[in-house]
């Protein structure tokens, strides 16, 4: 190939180039199952967030700063963050909302501690310790109990109107990761990423089972759709949502999936999926009957937004929400997305 | 080969002026379009959202706005593209109401309470309780009378007020759902009024007192705001799920026209000079819809704002003075402190 040859191709390519451009800046798909219409700047935070808690009828997101030993409170009412706490975080992994008791857990990685705040003053009420590396919360309203993965690895559980642990861990022999608790049935099921499984606890009989991955693991988030008796598990290596059947652990179906992925949500009234992406992207599935999937978005967002949660309806809008980090040109922020049907 | 360069270069050029000619067509100054950005207004310190805007109908360019998360209201001078006060101390202000001759300002409290302030010094005349969400209030100019939208459940109702004498009225009309955005007619007796819980609009008869409801077309929810036609005898609300801009007939009931619109919607307001609806969203953009007849209406713009901006007011021109313009309240981003953007309405 000639000059005059290469430097009509490289015109050509800058030329289709200077098209793709402009195509992203063209009004946004009237058909996106999900709508960015709020970010709610969280200033002075730096660091990564982790796992949000939400009070649905206060209408607050308790946002877990990793990288910051804090957690924030945004008033997403107000559209403003309303409070920073730091109260000897080490590495907060998550925060859990109680709604009947008006509090909220904090779990630490440092020293595996589990900091219960009252919801009205924010004031410290206790401390429940575990062994090392207290991460992902879950709460059993009906019995009033607070379950936290732990270590290497056991889910323990704790009363959470007297704070007491509650003896008799459920040992999982991995550091458990996103962990649902079934709420027609006894099971508790577990992702151990660092093993490529799945434990299967029943809370009655303590039995504990076993599922391996073996078409993809690094399996860190997971949801149910209990009605259909399907289980979602976001893989990291390979990057794939996996559908398993609830009672069976098999693999109903697999598809592409979100690379660095931690929080996945399951909207029962659309049918759909949202899974973020640490990549930058929110990916969107939507299940077609109980067997069949079919990615319908991959919604760009902004690198390392990781985190998030959907909890329905909260202050009169069906919102998603993202935690995005500070970036070099913008500091931390919540996103609020509204979903579309 | 010199005649395939001679192709070549002409075929480049032609794709490249037809990039840049569709890039253009593209772009968001629209010369022709309806709205106009012709002025930004700083409100720095200024933090969270923004709810409803008042305006002074006396003095053309005065606004005040319910800084919602900042626990203030914001006083702007449009004409000189200040801010001219901030009224702090209002726990989440929403609705606001600006009683002209009297010269009040009435301002919700989210948090139980109507604030009356005087109009020139700002200074707090008296706190009316409510112990209820106090959401979105009128004036009503005839009778002199703040319309106060309240509470939920069964203590959800409109009340009123007497704006001369700062005294609750005894009267009051139920509605037994919170009610967001309504409408007074001022050639008849009624009140629309969005019952967003019971997804339902409710229309009262001030001289009966007779409350009747019509429902949102099925699977519509989430009804905010509302605008009134009233010679057309036409009412519109939007809905958030899904967003649609409905048209309904005030006579019949019936529902006219559903068009796809913008979503996350909190404000609607009705152009009755150009027959138009401007419908600002938190998706980012305001939507403009002409009315062709009282039936058929299209959307005649989309012009591009800030996510997050969801809030607006529309204050038409008084007499010949003045613009008509649309006002945008655009929160705080990181780094960037919140506005007020002034768009000035086209012919």
């Amino acid at each position: 190939m000639n000059s005059f040859w290469r430097s009509w191709l490289a015109l050509s390519i800058l030329l289709s180039c200077v098209g793709a451009a402009a195509q992203e800046t063209l009004p946004i798909d009237e058909s996106a199952p999900l709508i960015l219409v709020r970010t709610i700047p969280i200033p002075g935070v730096d660091g990564r967030f982790d796992h949000p808690g939400v009070d649905i009828s206060g209408g607050r997101v308790f946002a877990p700063v990793y990288g910051n030993d804090s957690v924030e409170v945004v008033d997403v009412a107000r559209g403003r963050r309303i409070r920073s706490i730091q109260e000897g975080f080490i590495k907060p992994q998550m925060v859990l909302y109680l709604p009947d008791l008006n509090r909220f857990v904090v779990s630490n990685k440092g020293e595996g501690a589990c900091k219960i705040f009252d919801g009205e003053t924010y004031k410290l009420i206790d401390t429940v310790k575990f062994s090392d590396d207290a991460d992902q919360l879950r709460y059993d309203p009906v019995a009033k109990r607070v379950y936290v993965g732990y270590g290497d690895g056991a889910i323990g559980v704790f009363d959470a109107k007297t704070n007491k642990r509650i003896e008799g861990d459920f040992e999982v022999g991995a550091h458990p990761e996103s962990f649902q608790l079934e709420q027609k049935g006894s099971k508790i099921f577990v992702n151990l990423e660092s093993v490529n499984q799945i434990a299967v606890i029943d809370r009655n009989t303590r039995k504990v089972e076993k599922w391996k991955l073996e078409e993809a693991g690094t399996n860190f988030p997971m949801a149910l759709d209990e009605a259909h008796r399907r289980m979602f598990v976001g893989a990291r290596r390979p990057a794939r949502l996996l559908v398993l059947d609830m009672d069976t652990g098999k693999i109903i179906t697999s598809l592409p999936g979100a690379a660095d992925t931690d929080d996945m949500s399951f909207d029962a009234d659309r049918k759909r999926i949202y899974v973020a992406s640490g990549e930058g992207f929110i990916f969107v599935y939507q299940q077609i009957d109980p067997d069949r999937y079919k990615r319908i978005a991959k919604i760009p967002t902004a690198i390392g937004a990781r985190t998030s949660a959907y909890y329905g309806q909260v202050a009169k809008h069906n919102s998603l929400y993202l935690l995005v980090p500070a970036r070099a040109d913008r500091g931390a922020e919540l996103w609020v997305y509204e979903t579309r049907d | 080969m010199k005649a395939i360069r001679r192709i070549c270069i002409t075929v480049t050029g032609v794709l490249s002026f037809a990039l840049c000619v569709t890039a253009q067509e593209k772009a968001p100054a629209d010369e022709n379009g309806p709205l106009i950005l012709t002025a930004q207004v700083p409100l720095p310190g200024v933090h969270g959202r923004f709810d409803h805007f008042a305006f002074d109908p006396a003095e053309p360019g005065r606004i005040f706005i319910s800084a919602l998360g900042n626990n203030s209201v914001e006083v702007l001078n449009t004409v000189e593209g200040t801010e001219v006060h901030r009224i702090t101390g209002i726990p989440e202000p929403q609705g606001i109401a600006f009683a002209i001759g009297l010269n009040k300002l009435f301002v919700a409290s989210r948090k139980g309470k109507l604030y009356v302030y005087d109009g020139t010094d700002y200074k707090l005349i008296t706190a009316i309780d409510y112990n209820a969400d106090v959401d979105n209030l009128r004036y009503d100019v005839p009778t002199k009378r703040v319309y106060v939208g309240y509470g939920d459940e069964d203590k959800a109702a409109i009340g009123m007020v007497d704006a001369t004498t700062n005294q609750r009225l005894d009267e009051v009309y139920k509605t037994g759902a919170h009610p967001e955005s309504y409408q007074l007619e001022k050639s008849g007796p009624n009140i629309y009024v969005n019952l967003e819980d019971l997804k339902q609009i409710g229309v009262i008869d001030r001289t009966t007192k007779k409350l009747t409801k019509w429902d949102l077309p099925p699977k519509f929810e989430e009804n905010f705001p509302m605008a009134l036609d009233e010679p057309e005898h036409r009412l519109f609300i939007v809905t958030r799920t899904p967003p649609r801009l409905v048209v309904y007939d005030t006579n019949s009931g019936k529902t006219v026209a559903t068009l796809p619109c913008v979503a996350d919607v909190d404000d609607l307001y009705y152009d009755a000079n150009h027959k138009r609806l401007y419908i600002p969203g938190g998706q980012g953009f305001i939507d403009v819809f002409q009315e062709k007849d009282d039936d058929h209406y299209e959307r005649l713009a989309r012009i591009r704002t800030v996510i997050g901006a969801r809030t607006a007011g529309y204050a038409p021109r008084i007499g010949k003075k003045g613009q008509d313009r649309v006002y945008l309240a655009i929160p705080n981003t990181p780094g960037k402190e919140a506005a007020v953007w002034a768009y000035t309405v086209q012919e």
